[in-house]
């Protein structure tokens, strides 16, 4: 099968194009306007995967700016925080890479109940979501939000509570049917004494249970410690890790061959998460048609792209309750399997939401402002309206049907204003544009 | 944008057909003019709904910006608040419209309405409909400014002559029409506008009648204005009653009105907002006038008319608690009328049967605090209706300062019987507190600590939360370190129990401040609100721009210009009081801090 | 409707095939199981039972409640021994119409007087609920939904979060504030007509799923709007509830598909002077459910329409020092309805017999659950080990 390997691509003649560069930029980032794509053309593959990679500059202000929200112990005001640096853009993939953990590592303040600890744990995930993923995991299980929302102080000697130990492998570190129900249950052992105090991470060395523990057949008096890093050594969680990014960067379902390849790139790369996904956005495989729209886009990233695409200027609280409506409260996921995403993302209370956010932020409702001129240009007629709409908007193309539909309806409007409204909430609202 | 040229290009139009249909030769017989000390309001119809007067307008736009209030305005958080909504400064914006004049606009006003200026609403042909009346220092500057305007109009619209003669003339006057919506009229020094024809007609028919009343014939409009000395900067009536009348002969607006009128009956009302604002809202006309001394503010309305808001009205016979001295933290105070009692035990004749079960539960819930002891029947009726709130930034213990501080709010109440009230409500205290401890442990939360102390042999109950890890923040929380406290037939109550303590202190020392009339009123430090702002600047800056969309350095301008606005203002008293039987006095004085002295960031 | 109906008809056999989303099953009139209703109406905060449903006959009713016992004359008698509260006039009257089953000391083993907790427990089945549990009306809902894709098996109508036994494995319950929670809004004029275009054409994939679930989205918003705009024949009571149950039964007349509705009303958790705030609940639950009952009568569909009304626990026999009353375990629920088989369940409470102050559950609520799922809806009940009370039929 073509392109079905993470060797490097070489485009061909006109293939970094349009659909292969906003491609890109929405899966390496929150997606890119009219001229961030044409940019990304103009500099060429090479040059737009470097900066996709390397540009990593918040605003500081923005950024440390949690620091004050944090005490006011509002849960959306930090969702809408976040928003606020995923829409600008400073940082996408870094981003892009915090919202993957936050979903893998699904951690909800429903149960935490303390937005410092939410806080601290996206910013975890943002310092090392790029890094060594070892870690990354060694520091998630002792965040205290973690250690919180999976019983951490619950688990003492004698008694352990196998909550954490229980994700780490079902979903944090290897999936289902690479353990055995000893294994959680020896490894609860080791991690037994793990809890916090105040807001911070504490060891209480007396409810640590010293006894012998065998862990995937190996036996010693493990501690916290050593069990993550026995799961680290699983063969298993390379696997499970690179079929995650692969997931996320490329698309679902690709088969035990490509995850095998992305794995081992993985170790390879000493474990570093952002070489790894240097690898794979570089890949055949990422650019091809297989990849191509091929999972229906959460709501954050919908709206994210959405508003880049348009060149809007929203209200970050806004933009988080929209994705709330949609089915993505950030710091808020439904369990701790995350969010389950595809199609689950839709149902009819959804599928209203998305309809009516993403009509009312191409017309200009409310505190959303779009940029038209800067979005599409200034076609002088409605055809060219339409045309604009869907060289931003649809960047893959569109069949003949959906580009008469919406040329159509552009050139039943009064103004070339009216025409471009019309054809860019057609566009947003139609199933297609679901696809990321 | 061509639809919106049509209408101005009608307006051009319009005259010159006029003058084609009309005979252009007007007999000019000489018009006597109307006196300089006449005051306009006898140029109002008597028909009038509200009319707004300027008598002192004049003497202020003399000193223009160079008033130090109106330096304040303009260089102050208003101008920079305008500033950041508009792109420039007042004196900017002024000063391009003097290069767009040719000549300094001010002056030209302050000349205009020498005499006076003045603004009647009424009804005209069951629209809204005004007249703007000016006054000028002499006939000369008036006809000058017109056939400015006018020679501008005709270059604007390419209308060469439009304007050379008048239109029509109307009881001695030149009038001319700019299309169907304004006509102008010039009789001597007094220039009218209005959008209504018979109500232009009505105000040149009184210019002509030297004696004629106008407006002053109605005795409403004599009463309001009879105790008035000197001559303010704004003066406004408003006739309410017949507003109500016309809205309600006119169908739709007559139930919202109805409502509106009925409202500041409702004890819900006047529990609300008090006794003096709520019986104020039933007045048949208000009657307000705004003036400017110096660097103050003053506006004083008058509610003619307003019932007393019986059964929750101010009775003075009942005991004001003792008021604290000022104090360099204090953000402002309020002095309150609430009779909750009243409104307890005589609910059934006051509220509506669909409120019961809400008292019902009120009542329950309150009175699980008091040991058994019935609240609207035992504890309401031994606090007296008058209360006093000060809002003051509390001292916090070393390590608990909160990451947002918020000012802290101390109550005094006086009791009636403090024998047996104080008791009891310091032990509700206790009580409450445990209440929230119950639910803060089901949360997992830490509970507050109480403690006992002795303060100038008085004792005072206070509760905090333990001191955070050094890990943790000082959460929103620390803001919440409650105390209370009974000195002599006084309750204390506050946020903090630091500001019971500096009462305890004060009062125990036997002086109190004089502030003891019986009149509601609310001050408020803009200092000190502005340090508030300060304080609390990071936050407020982070959330104007997640929640309004604006960029950090946009959400910055914005917050510092609040708080410059908030600066401005030195102090600020509203007050309500019941001068006479049928009158509610409203009044509001505003004291600017001026510009220089205050810190231009 | 008809127009609607024929239209999916005719264009069916294409659809049948592309869209699992349509339902095509739903037409046809009469009470058949495939179309009844269930609706919940939730009190919470604890109902006091002993003042629900007085067992007037009982010295030590009188003796535990001294400022609280009504007066047995003020009862609607519903047997020799027991009144319902003064304020359920209109349940009364329902159950001398033999519409209201009453059924006595509902609870569960070792009950939990954390609202919570409780509430949990009511709400997934299960004694020992999970983070992963499913809520027992969610799992009616995935029933529904299977058997008739596209439809809104279930309803949310509140302002408070999902109830916990909305949910479902597969369907999500949509929360609908109120008649105008469920529009599609932010449009311009001409947007429908190109986003219907949009639907059509050969499709396969996530796009086909799409198109499905957009197709079926703007119907069901479209009749909602319809449904609720139409007048009603009864006057509702002008409460929260009254609004909230009025939009129940405009949905149900106007055949909307959701056969599973949570409505809630808060404040049952009266523990000081309780006598006049319960008086005001009671009275707030039984108008509406009456006006609801007539309006159901009205449109034809009282047949198809079952309503429980229950509450997280019962609360403690004897009054406390507050003139209130607190957390307890067992307590009498209704189940209203046409279809229903009214009268009186259950072991009535025998208040010498308390256990340590309650009166304890002389009845599974998972076999008030069993009779409504598996008689009722025709699905599967949550629970085998408890047999279905006989109350449908």
């Amino acid at each position: 099968m073509k392109g079905r390997s993470l060797k490097a691509w070489r485009p061909g003649r006109g293939e970094w194009n349009r659909g292969a560069a906003a491609h890109l930029l929405r899966r390496a980032g929150f997606g890119a306007s009219r001229e961030e794509v044409e940019r990304a053309l103009e500099a060429g593959l090479e040059a737009t995967i470097d900066d996709v990679l390397s540009r990593d500059e918040h605003d500081p202000a923005l950024l440390g700016g949690a620091r004050h929200l944090v005490a006011a112990g509002n849960i959306e005001q930090l969702a809408a925080w976040w928003m606020a640096l995923i829409l600008g853009g400073g940082a996408p993939l870094r981003e892009r890479v915090t919202l993957l953990w936050h979903d893998h590592f699904a951690t909800s303040d429903a149960k935490v109940d303390d937005v410092r600890l939410m806080y601290r744990q996206n910013q975890l995930l943002r310092e090392h979501g790029l890094g060594d993923f070892r870690q990354l995991l060694h520091e998630v299980a002792r965040d205290p939000a973690m250690l919180l929302w999976l019983d951490g102080n619950e688990n003492k000697r004698g008694h352990p509570n196998e909550n954490f130990a229980r994700e780490v492998m079902e979903l944090f570190g290897l999936g289902i049917g690479n353990y055995t129900e000893r294994d959680v249950q020896e490894a609860a052992r080791a991690l037994t004494g793990w809890g916090t105090k105040g807001r911070a991470f504490h060891y209480r060395p007396a409810e640590h249970d010293d006894g012998t523990k065998t862990i995937f057949g190996q036996t010693g008096d493990f501690g916290g410690e050593e069990a993550i890093d026995l799961v680290l050594a699983h063969p298993a969680c390379a696997r499970r890790i690179a079929a995650r990014l692969l997931e996320e960067l490329v698309a679902p379902d690709l088969g035990e061959a490509a995850i095998e390849e992305a794995a081992r790139a993985l170790v390879d790369f000493d474990w570093n998460i952002a070489r790894t996904i240097e690898a794979i956005v570089r890949s055949e495989l990422f650019f091809s048609d297989r990849a191509r729209r091929s999972r229906i886009a959460g709501p954050v990233e919908l709206v994210a792209a959405s508003v880049r695409a348009l060149e809007a200027s929203v209200a970050p609280a806004d933009a988080a309750r929209a994705t709330a409506e949609m089915g993505q409260a950030l710091f808020r996921p439904p369990s701790v399997k995350g969010w389950d995403g595809g199609r689950d993302w839709i149902n009819a209370g959804t599928w209203l939401a998305r309809h009516n956010h993403l009509a009312r932020l191409a017309a200009a409702k409310g505190d959303a402002r779009p940029d038209f001129a800067r979005a599409f240009g200034t076609p002088d007629a409605a055809r060219s309206a339409a045309d604009a709409v869907l060289t931003v908007l649809a960047p893959d193309g569109c069949n003949d049907g959906y580009r008469d539909a919406v040329v159509e309806a552009a050139e039943s409007c009064a103004s070339t204003e009216a025409a471009l409204v019309l054809a860019a909430q057609a566009v947003l609202t139609s199933p297609e544009y679901q696809l990321t | 944008m061509l639809d919106r040229m049509l209408p101005l290009g009608a307006l051009v139009l319009l005259p010159f057909t006029a003058r084609l249909l009309e005979p252009p030769a007007l007999a000019q017989e000489a018009a006597p003019p109307v006196p300089a000390q006449r005051p306009l309001a006898t140029l109002l119809p008597e028909r009038t709904l509200v009319a707004i007067e300027a008598p002192g307008l004049a003497a202020l736009l003399d000193e223009g910006l160079e008033h130090p209030l109106m330096h304040a305005l303009a260089e102050g958080g208003p101008g920079q608040l305008f500033a950041a909504e508009t792109g420039s400064t007042p004196a900017e914006m002024l000063a391009a419209a003097d290069a767009y004049l040719g000549q300094p606009l001010l002056p030209v006003l302050a000349e205009l309405s020498r005499n006076g200026a003045a603004l009647g609403l009424g009804l005209g042909g069951g629209e809204l409909s005004w007249a703007l009346l000016l006054h000028a220092a002499d006939e000369g500057i008036l006809r000058a400014s017109l056939e400015d305007a006018f020679g501008r109009l005709e270059q604007q619209f390419d209308a060469p002559g439009a304007f050379d003669k008048p239109h029509r003339r109307v009881a001695g006057a030149d009038v001319w029409g700019l299309g169907d919506d304004v006509q102008l009229a010039a009789r001597g020094a007094l220039f009218v506008a209005s959008n209504h024809e018979a109500t232009l007609e009505d105000v040149l028919d009184l210019a002509a009648q030297p004696d004629a009343k106008g407006l002053t014939a109605r005795e409403s409009y004599r009463d309001a204005f009879a105790h008035t000395a000197s001559a303010p900067l704004l003066r406004a009536w408003v006739d309410v009653e017949r507003m109500e009348m016309l809205a309600e002969l006119t169908g739709g607006g007559g139930n919202a009105m109805k409502k509106l009128r009925a409202f500041p009956r409702t004890p819900e009302a006047q529990l609300l907002l008090g006794p003096g604002v709520a019986s104020l809202g039933t007045a048949d006309v208000f009657a307000a006038e705004v003036d400017v001394r110096g660097m103050r503010l003053d506006l004083r309305v008058s509610g003619i008319g307003a019932e007393e808001a019986e059964p929750l009205a101010v009775d003075a016979k009942r005991a004001l608690p003792p008021a604290l001295r000022p104090h360099d933290d204090d953000c402002g105070s309020l002095l309150a009328y609430r009779d909750f009692a009243a409104a307890f035990t005589r609910r059934a004749e006051l509220f509506d049967a669909d409120r019961m079960p809400g008292f019902a539960k009120a009542e329950a819930d309150l009175s699980l605090f008091f040991g058994g002891a019935d609240f609207a029947e035992d504890v309401l009726p031994g606090i007296s209706p008058w209360m006093r709130v000060i809002a003051r930034r509390p001292a916090y213990d070393a390590g608990t300062v909160p990451e947002i501080p918020l000012p802290g709010a101390l109550a005094l109440l006086k009791l009636e019987d403090a024998d047996t009230m104080g008791p009891r409500l310091m032990s509700a205290f206790q009580t409450f507190i445990g209440a929230i401890n119950l639910d803060r442990a089901q949360k997992g939360e830490a509970s507050f600590l109480l403690a006992l102390e002795a303060v100038e042999g008085v004792q005072v109950t206070g509760a905090h939360l333990p001191k955070p890890g050094p890990e943790d923040g000082v959460d929103a929380e620390y803001n919440l370190a409650p105390g209370c406290a009974v000195v002599g037939d006084t309750l204390l109550l506050a946020t903090h129990v630091s500001l019971v303590r500096d009462a305890v202190r004060e009062l125990s020392a036997g002086a109190t401040a004089s502030d003891s009339d019986p009149v509601e009123h609310l001050t408020l430090d803009g200092a000190a609100l502005a340090r508030l702002i300060e304080d609390n600047r990071s936050l407020l800056v982070m959330q104007n721009a997640l929640e309004e969309g604006n960029s950090m350095e946009a959400a910055e301008a914005e917050i510092e210009a609040l708080r410059m606005l908030v600066a401005t203002v030195t102090n600020a008293r509203m007050a309500a009081s019941r001068p006479q039987p049928d009158r509610t006095l409203f009044e509001l004085s505003l004291d600017l801090a001026p510009v220089d002295a205050e810190d231009q960031r | 409707m008809l127009a609607n109906r024929r239209q999916i008809l005719i264009g069916g056999a294409r659809l049948a095939a592309l869209a699992p989303f349509y339902s095509l099953a739903s037409a046809g009139g009469g009470s058949t199981r495939g179309d009844r209703v269930l609706v919940v109406l939730q009190l919470t905060g604890g109902n006091d039972g002993l003042n629900t449903v007085v067992p007037h006959r009982q010295d030590e009713y009188f003796l535990l409640r001294p400022s609280l016992s009504l007066a047995r004359g003020s009862l609607h008698a519903i047997d020799d021994e027991h009144g319902l509260h003064p304020e359920l006039r209109g349940i009364a009257e329902l159950f001398n119409e033999g519409d209201v089953a009453v059924v006595h000391g509902v609870g569960y083993p070792n009950p939990d007087r954390s609202h919570f907790r409780s509430m949990e427990i009511w709400h997934t089945a299960d004694l020992d609920p999970t983070p992963d549990s499913t809520g027992w009306m969610g799992r009616l809902a995935d029933g529904v939904a299977r058997r008739a894709p596209g439809e809104m098996a279930a309803l949310h109508i509140g302002d408070e979060g999902l109830p916990l036994a909305l949910a479902g494995e597969d369907y999500f319950t949509p929360t609908v504030r109120d008649a105008d929670g469920f529009r599609l809004a932010g449009g311009v004029a001409s947007l429908p007509g190109v986003r219907t275009r949009l639907l059509e054409g050969p499709a396969k994939g996530d796009v086909a799923f799409l198109r499905d679930a957009a197709r079926s989205t703007y119907r069901a918003a479209a009749r909602m709007e319809a449904m609720t705009a139409a007048r009603t024949a009864i006057d509702y009571p002008g409460t929260e509830l009254g609004r909230r149950l009025r939009l129940v039964a405009r949905l149900i007349a106007g055949s909307f598909g959701t056969r599973v509705f949570h409505v809630a009303l808060d404040g049952f958790d009266t523990h000081a002077k309780q006598r006049l705030v319960h008086a005001e609940l009671l009275s707030t639950v039984s108008d509406a459910l009456s006006a609801f009952q007539r309006d159901l009568d009205a449109t034809g569909a009282a047949d198809r329409v079952a309503t429980l009304v229950f509450s997280e626990f019962g609360r403690r026999a004897r009054e406390n020092g507050s003139a209130g009353t607190d957390h307890g375990a067992g307590a009498p629920l209704f189940v209203v309805g046409r279809g229903v088989r009214g009268g009186v369940y259950g072991t009535p409470p025998d208040l010498r017999r308390l256990e340590e102050g309650d009166v304890p559950a002389t009845t599974d609520f998972r076999s008030v659950y069993a009779a409504l799922e598996r008689d009722w809806m025709d699905l599967a009940a949550s629970s085998a080990a408890h047999d279905p009370l006989p109350l449908i039929g």
